[in-house]
């Protein structure tokens, strides 16, 4: 599905990171791939790399340094002459903007949140245009979740995604034009070690494998990873702007209901529990 | 992973966090991750070192409510990452 394709995925931390699952199928599925990381969490990338074929490089990029979105292009461009696919997999917020601090989060924290999980979409977007267009066109796929809802415990890291939705529809809307799609894969809840800073995330993952028609498992991120590899592929040459849900089914469905209610039956559905993890946080701290 | 044997985990533990430690020499077992300049990301690593060398999986193991990574001491990660090796060896069957 993608043999021969170039691409770049950012995200990687643990073997539990979306970004690795991704990083695992695009190589499976034929990609050639390299990773970024930067600061305290480069030593942890490059340990998680060594699972990976090769094992890929690692690239430096912190998204709040303008410079990094240079020098990454000009290497990428050196080393491969183009790029036809990116992973953003890159969040953050500050826990003060977190775990229902909502109301008196500083504006400087959301803020934060914002550029670093959201801003960063289109400055990744834009710093790839070049490479992008040396191999006549590319995919963006960028990591979300359902900013439909307000979700407990996740507070200015919702309003970061709602932004992230509305940054993938202006960036497919502006890089059209380059023949470079931009989507997003809304997921469920996934048990990766950034996942762990939000609170309350068992309880979540719980309800998800409860409330999710086809059930839901938090511990395989690979479901996630191989719609990634569809929308980097040419397979999905025609959509962007879009929001794919890979989440079980759960965002069709009204919340609070479980399988049970549809049968009448007031027990709730026997569903193998995931195991939680090591609780632990950040992407990026 | 072969039996567990603790000595020789609490001991990679204790080397691994002098290797991340700025300064080795605060490394105590009272001393706070905070203390040590330390945080999340410094246990997760811990976990991945510990996996590569026992050849056991840690990450994505169920872990009890307890204080954030920065507040944990020195001894309380010694503690609680010997204890996910264990399990992780006793889940092995090793």
């Amino acid at each position: 599905m993608l043999a021969g394709k170039k691409i770049l995925i950012t995200g990687v931390l643990t073997r539990n990171s979306i970004g690795f699952a991704v990083a695992k199928q695009a190589q499976q599925y034929g990609a050639e791939i390299v990773l970024t990381s930067f600061g305290r969490a480069r030593s942890l990338t490059e340990r998680t790399a060594r699972r990976l074929d090769g094992p890929p490089d690692v690239l430096e990029l912190d998204v709040t340094q303008e410079s990094d979105f240079d020098a990454l292009a000009s290497e990428l461009t050196s080393r491969w002459g183009g790029v036809d696919g990116v992973l953003h997999a890159i969040a953050y917020a500050p826990p003060d903007a977190l775990n229902a601090r909502f109301l008196e989060a500083p504006t400087d924290s959301a803020l934060s949140a914002f550029e670093i999980s959201a801003v960063s979409l289109k400055s990744l977007g834009v710093a790839l245009i070049p490479l992008f267009e040396a191999r006549g066109g590319g995919s963006i796929v960028g990591l979300d979740f359902d900013a439909s809802h307000a979700w407990p415990g996740y507070d200015w890291m919702g309003v970061a995604k709602a932004g992230l939705e509305s940054v993938n529809r202006y960036l497919a809307f502006h890089l059209g034009r380059y023949r470079v799609r931009s989507n997003l894969i809304a997921s469920g809840v996934i048990r990766s070690e950034a996942a762990r800073a939000i609170p309350g995330f068992d309880l979540g993952a719980k309800a998800w494998a409860q409330h999710a028609p086809l059930g839901w498992d938090a511990s395989d991120p690979y479901p996630i990873a191989d719609a990634a590899c569809f929308l980097l592929s040419d397979a999905a040459r025609a959509i962007t702007g879009e929001i794919l849900h890979v989440d079980g089914g759960h965002h069709a469905v009204a919340n609070g209901l479980g399988l049970g209610a549809a049968d009448g039956a007031s027990s709730e559905p026997s569903r193998e529990e995931p195991t939680a993890s090591l609780s632990l946080s950040g992407d990026r701290d | 992973m072969a039996e567990f044997d603790r000595e020789r985990v609490e001991a990679k533990i204790l080397e691994t966090i002098k290797e991340f430690a700025a300064d080795p020499s605060a490394v105590t077992l009272d001393a706070t991750l905070e203390d040590l300049d330390m945080g999340s990301l410094d246990v997760v690593e811990i976990a991945q070192v510990l996996e590569d060398e026992f050849d056991v999986e840690i990450l994505g193991q169920e872990r009890e409510d307890g204080p954030p990574p920065q507040a944990m001491t020195v001894g309380d990660v010694i503690e609680d990452l010997a204890k996910h090796v264990e399990r992780a060896g006793v889940l092995a069957g090793g």
